[in-house]
């Protein structure tokens, strides 16, 4: 098992389209780092520049405090699951997990055996005879995984993985994944555009916009403190609501507004930063679990209650998402819970905002002013 | 009890009368699509019975001419079974001089050339199907002009002269050893296999060589077979090469070229009003005969090889390895 750290990373591809950015990373031993972002972010060419699939235009890249900017990639002690699973067609399931072992010149008992113990973990010893065409979607990845597996590498890449898989499976191979990083307790870079993944499996996730950086945090935090408002709405599931409003400061206390209505804020957000923005326009950000219509709350928090059309009411089971509209001019995503909620579609409901949960962003440059 | 069977019977002739009314859709359904499909059948079923006829009548006819007399041949008429049955024709193509020199340099020629030319023009195909060779782009362009630019007769018959490859075996060997057609269909395909493949080759810790020969090889054997057939039967057909270049040396002589200069005699002879061969055999031999049994017998070895090359004929090797 192995760190990783990525220095000042450039690729820059001929007719000067710049994938990567000044890329900068540390990556410690035993992490599992998701690389999210939407198409085209470059987290696969980063993947791709890290499996020395790629060449790096700028920079250096450290396996195990090794460089490894020329090494070719069998060198580089790395194992990759591919988005399409890539496994060799006319080889069977041992075969293909064997592959890599024979070409290294292992011994066959310790080929066997290692093949043996991957399709033990992954549970695929009665697939091993089989050949790829003959496996289900789920199998065929388990197959992709028990051949990075066997090879023990250093550090494993996994480009999309699950991208492929319906749902339902989706979310078992999602859990099998993260048991597998607990089990086999080794690096792990991972690379997926879904944020539930991103979310659900990393210890540390990087977040990727055109290339750039945009924040590496660890999941929790990346949801609570989004750095700006690409991260803010490209994490969490439905996405923040973001609204243009007002600062305005009356003595130590800080009020938002919006389509008529004034939101106070606590006390913690009476500070300079903030405001510094009396008069100005901010994005405030709410996210939509922010945002009750519980009646009760709503009648005790007169000073962040507002009122508004319910367009859609999305029943989930186990929470109910509501679309509604304020004053017919600003669209508002709630999650409410679905046992107390009486939000009919065509109604007016009063709604309250979590004062405790919002966020301000800079309107200019859409950075953060506070969590 | 009795509740339960009063609650039950109108469920149950409800439940009858809608599989009633489910059973006649289904049937006037199946009705319909056995209709259309009986339409299908019909059609599809007679162009393909046409396109049989068409493929297979030239050669049964060819079949009952060559066993058919000769100077009856000429009077025409044969369709699919001998009139005169005769063996003469084959007779005299299998008794010719130099048959088995001619059979064993066709043999050897189509043999080592459809295995070189398969090898090196594949190679050649995998490492223009890397996208990371920066050259694959000048070099497909000029084996590309090749198709279209030619020296002409006597420059080649010269530049092979100088290369000592006249009066030679190699002539058949070298020269062809790379054709660009084969090449381009040999790239096309490589090309589109997925590149995840060799990648993930890679980071097994293969290399190029490895991943050519344990990846692509037994992946591309449709396509392999398919090339190796066209080469098979362009060497096994070939006899011009043979006149221009190997003609005064009659160890170098291959089948075609020997079944071409019996045929010609047979032509020339029998326009000059002299009789091929002697006694009965004058008579009983015609071009029409003689190109009918040399057809046969140069077509059979073909024949015979395509069923054991037709098992890689399949498509869809692909499947499975990676999602589409």
């Amino acid at each position: 098992m192995a760190s990783l750290s990525l220095q000042h990373v450039y690729k820059k591809y001929d007719g000067g389209v710049v994938a990567v950015s000044d890329f900068n990373l540390e990556i410690a031993d035993k992490e599992f780092v998701i690389l999210v972002g939407p198409s085209g972010c470059g987290k696969s060419t980063t993947l791709r520049m890290i499996a020395g699939l790629e060449d790096i235009t700028e920079g250096e890249i450290y396996i195990d405090n090794r460089i490894v900017n020329d090494v070719l990639p069998k060198d580089r002690d790395i194992a990759m699951v591919f988005q399409n699973y890539a496994l060799y067609p006319h080889m069977t399931v041992f075969e293909n997990m064997a592959f890599g072992l024979k070409i290294r010149k292992t011994p066959k008992d310790e080929i066997k055996r290692r093949v043996s113990e991957a399709a033990k973990i992954l549970e695929i010893e009665h697939l091993l005879q089989r050949k790829p065409k003959a496996l289900s979607g789920g199998q065929r990845q388990r197959v992709a995984l028990g051949r990075a597996i066997v090879r023990d590498p250093k550090v494993f890449l996994m480009d999309e993985p699950l991208s492929n898989l319906d749902a339902k499976l989706r979310v078992q191979m999602r859990v099998e994944i993260t048991k597998l990083h607990q089990r086999l307790q080794t690096t792990i870079i991972y690379v997926t555009h879904d944020q539930t993944e991103a979310m659900t499996m990393g210890t540390r996730i990087v977040v990727m916009k055109d290339g750039f950086i945009q924040q590496v945090d660890a999941p929790s935090e990346l949801y609570a403190n989004p750095v700006n408002t690409f991260v803010a709405g490209f994490i969490g599931m439905p996405p923040m609501n973001f609204i243009n409003a007002l600062v305005a400061v009356e003595g130590d206390d800080v009020n938002i507004v919006f389509e008529n209505f004034t939101i106070k804020l606590p006390e913690r957000y009476a500070v300079p930063e903030v405001m510094e923005q009396d008069g100005k326009e901010v994005i405030f950000g709410v996210r939509p679990e922010a945002i009750t219509d519980e009646t009760t709350y709503v009648g005790q928090h007169p000073e962040s209650a507002f009122s508004a059309d319910v367009d859609v009411v999305e029943m989930l089971g186990a929470e109910t998402y509501l679309y509604v509209t304020v004053n017919g001019a600003l669209p508002l995503t709630a999650r409410v819970d679905p046992t107390t909620s009486q939000s009919r579609v065509g109604e007016v409901v009063d709604l309250a905002i979590d004062a405790n949960r919002v966020h301000i962003f800079d309107k200019d440059t859409e950075q953060s002013i506070i969590s | 009890m009795s509740q339960n069977n009063l609650d039950l019977e109108p469920k149950t002739d409800l439940a009858a009368r809608v599989d009633s009314e489910n059973h006649h859709t289904k049937k006037r359904r199946r009705k319909k699509i056995l209709l259309g499909d009986l339409i299908f059948i019909i059609v599809n079923t007679l162009i393909l019975s046409l396109m049989v006829v068409v493929t297979l009548y030239p050669i049964l006819n060819t079949l009952a001419v060559s066993f058919n007399d000769g100077l009856d041949a000429l009077r025409g008429g044969i369709h699919l079974i001998p009139r005169k049955l005769s063996m003469k024709n084959y007779t005299t193509v299998l008794g010719m001089n130099n048959l088995a020199i001619g059979a064993r340099n066709s043999v050897l020629r189509t043999a080592i050339a459809a295995t070189l030319h398969l090898g090196l023009t594949a190679l050649l195909a995998y490492v223009l199907s890397v996208k990371e060779f920066v050259f694959r782009k000048p070099v497909s362009m000029f084996y590309v002009l090749t198709m279209y630019v030619n020296a002409g007769l006597i420059p080649t018959f010269l530049l092979f002269k100088n290369l000592n490859l006249t009066n030679s075996f190699f002539v058949y060997i070298i020269p062809g050893m790379i054709a660009a057609f084969n090449l381009l269909v040999l790239r096309t395909y490589m090309s589109s296999l997925p590149s995840s493949l060799r990648e993930s080759a890679q980071i097994d810790g293969a290399d190029h060589l490895t991943i050519f020969w344990r990846i692509y090889c037994p992946i591309c054997k449709p396509v392999f077979a398919t090339i190796a057939l066209f080469i098979a039967v362009w060497h096994w057909c070939s006899w011009f090469d043979n006149m221009i270049y190997n003609r005064s040396n009659s160890d170098l002589t291959t089948l075609q070229y020997e079944l071409m200069k019996l045929l010609s005699s047979v032509s020339s002879q029998t326009q000059s009003g002299s009789a091929y061969g002697s006694g009965n055999q004058a008579v009983a031999i015609t071009p029409v005969s003689i190109r009918a049994a040399a057809t046969i017998v140069t077509s059979m070895p073909i024949v015979i090889l395509y069923p054991f090359l037709q098992r890689y004929f399949v498509t869809g090797l692909t499947i499975g390895g990676v999602k589409e």
